[in-house]
């Protein structure tokens, strides 16, 4: 089933490939569409240009940064709120308006307080505590109250009910969350430097591209950023999974 | 253990919306000794437990002598499935040794380091009654510890469970008069259940 699976997958992304090049083609225009060979090509130059790897340096370390307080911040709130329903009351007001709100509206907003270089930091960390709060918040409610009752009746330390009944009750949750939030947190964060465009980051690449009509460029920076934001969240699902693997050998 | 006191349940009553459960219901547990409650299903046994254990608070009535140091087996296992068999018993604060000469004594030497989900229901079963006997403990509540076991096992559980209470007061449910002779117990009955059914004898 999984093999099988796989086989339609790739066929899928072969068939998209060919469906590009096509149209590009059809089309005969650099400038509306580039072909999937040129993008590659663009690529193979792109990675030995100089300030590459810094722009990617630059772009993914405010990203990360944005992310884990993110992350910190939604699971301290969601805690908080599932101990404290007052808490949930309270800010419940800064989620609606976090999820209704337009990110670019955002990234405006925040382009008067902040300096353009820590926008994304900014931008990725509002993306991620809602999203990160939700879903914990929802493992929380979803906890087995009769764990909770042995944990009572034994008297278990806090520390203990954390580590054997709360994490590995809300470890589908932290997984599902985490796999939201780092793509949301990518994106988000990548247009607030398209908006801001701070000096050598990835956004201010993808902003140049689209000033000089250089689509070849816009295209191999959006499959660079697309790898990277797949690769980053491979990474942190990865390291979640050691954790939690490590969590069972206690 | 010495200031065990007995645990004495005076007109306790409980409802549940509107299923009353227990209404005016009264026994003695001694101290130190092994009781054995039984009833017919549905009478109660399961609630009065919980009132005795304080995971829920009574209508009417009080329960006095209930010490602050509980142990329980639930009806239910209530184990952390993602954990060994070992690390389930040492939660509750036993030493390594304690926990894994306990699990050894109730059969289960191979599957110390097994994840909990992956042991069979009996098995499963015998990690929570491990559990229950490694707690610091002077109460110990047990809800049909020994159902599902086959009689073997059973029997020899029922002789570890006799052997290792130290002097502990314990309250046992079952559905078996056999395994209350097996562990040594008094006998108390309850009444069946519902308003008016098992009212202060």
């Amino acid at each position: 089933m999984k093999n099988k699976q796989i086989i339609q997958r790739t066929a899928a992304v072969l068939l998209a490939l060919v469906v590009w090049q096509l149209t590009a083609a059809a089309l005969d225009s650099k400038v509306l569409l580039v072909s999937p060979l040129s993008v590659l090509l663009r690529l193979l130059t792109l990675w030995r240009e100089p300030g590459f790897i810094d722009s990617i340096r630059f772009t993914m370390a405010r990203i990360a940064l944005g992310f884990m307080l993110g992350f910190v911040c939604g699971v301290a709130l969601a805690a908080l709120s599932g101990r404290f329903p007052v808490v949930e009351n309270l800010i419940w007001p800064f989620m609606i308006t976090i999820k209704t709100v337009p990110v670019a509206s955002f990234i405006i907003i925040a382009l008067i307080w902040l300096s353009s270089r820590n926008l994304s930091v900014f931008i990725s960390f509002l993306m991620v505590v809602p999203v990160i709060y939700n879903n914990v918040l929802s493992g929380i409610r979803a906890g087995d109250r009769r764990l909770d009752q042995m944990a009572v009746v034994f008297r278990l330390p806090w520390y203990r009910k954390l580590i054997y009944i709360r994490l590995p009750q809300l470890r589908p949750y932290f997984f599902s969350a985490c796999s939201t939030a780092l793509g949301l947190s990518w994106k988000a964060g990548v247009a607030a430097e398209i908006i801001g465009i701070p000096e050598g980051s990835v956004g201010e690449k993808l902003y140049m591209s689209k000033i000089y009509l250089d689509t070849d460029d816009l295209f191999a920076w959006t499959v660079v950023i697309v790898v990277i934001s797949f690769l980053f969240e491979k990474l942190v699902v990865s390291l979640f999974k050691l954790g939690y693997r490590r969590l069972e050998k206690l | 253990m010495s200031d065990l006191k007995d645990i004495k349940v005076k007109r306790v009553a409980k409802s549940f919306g509107t299923k009353c459960v227990l209404d005016g219901y009264s026994a003695v547990f001694p101290a130190g000794r092994i009781t054995c409650l039984m009833g017919e299903s549905g009478c109660g046994k399961t609630t009065l437990l919980n009132l005795i254990l304080r995971l829920t608070k009574p209508d009417g009535g009080e329960i006095s002598g209930v010490p602050d140091k509980l142990a329980a087996v639930f009806q239910e296992n209530r184990l952390c499935d993602d954990f060994s068999a070992l690390t389930n018993v040492r939660i509750i604060g036993a030493s390594v040794e304690n926990a894994r000469e306990t699990l050894i004594a109730l059969g289960l030497g191979d599957s110390l380091s097994r994840p909990v989900r992956e042991l069979s229901g009996g098995m499963k079963r015998r990690v929570a009654i491990a559990r229950a006997l490694c707690a610091d403990c002077e109460l110990m509540v047990m809800d049909e510890p020994f159902k599902g076991l086959d009689d073997v096992t059973r029997r020899h559980c029922i002789d570890e469970v006799r052997s290792r209470m130290g002097g502990r007061t314990a309250i046992v449910v079952t559905h078996d008069r056999e395994d209350a002779d097996m562990l040594g117990a008094e006998i108390i009955t309850m009444p069946s259940g519902g308003c008016g059914g098992n009212a202060a004898k």
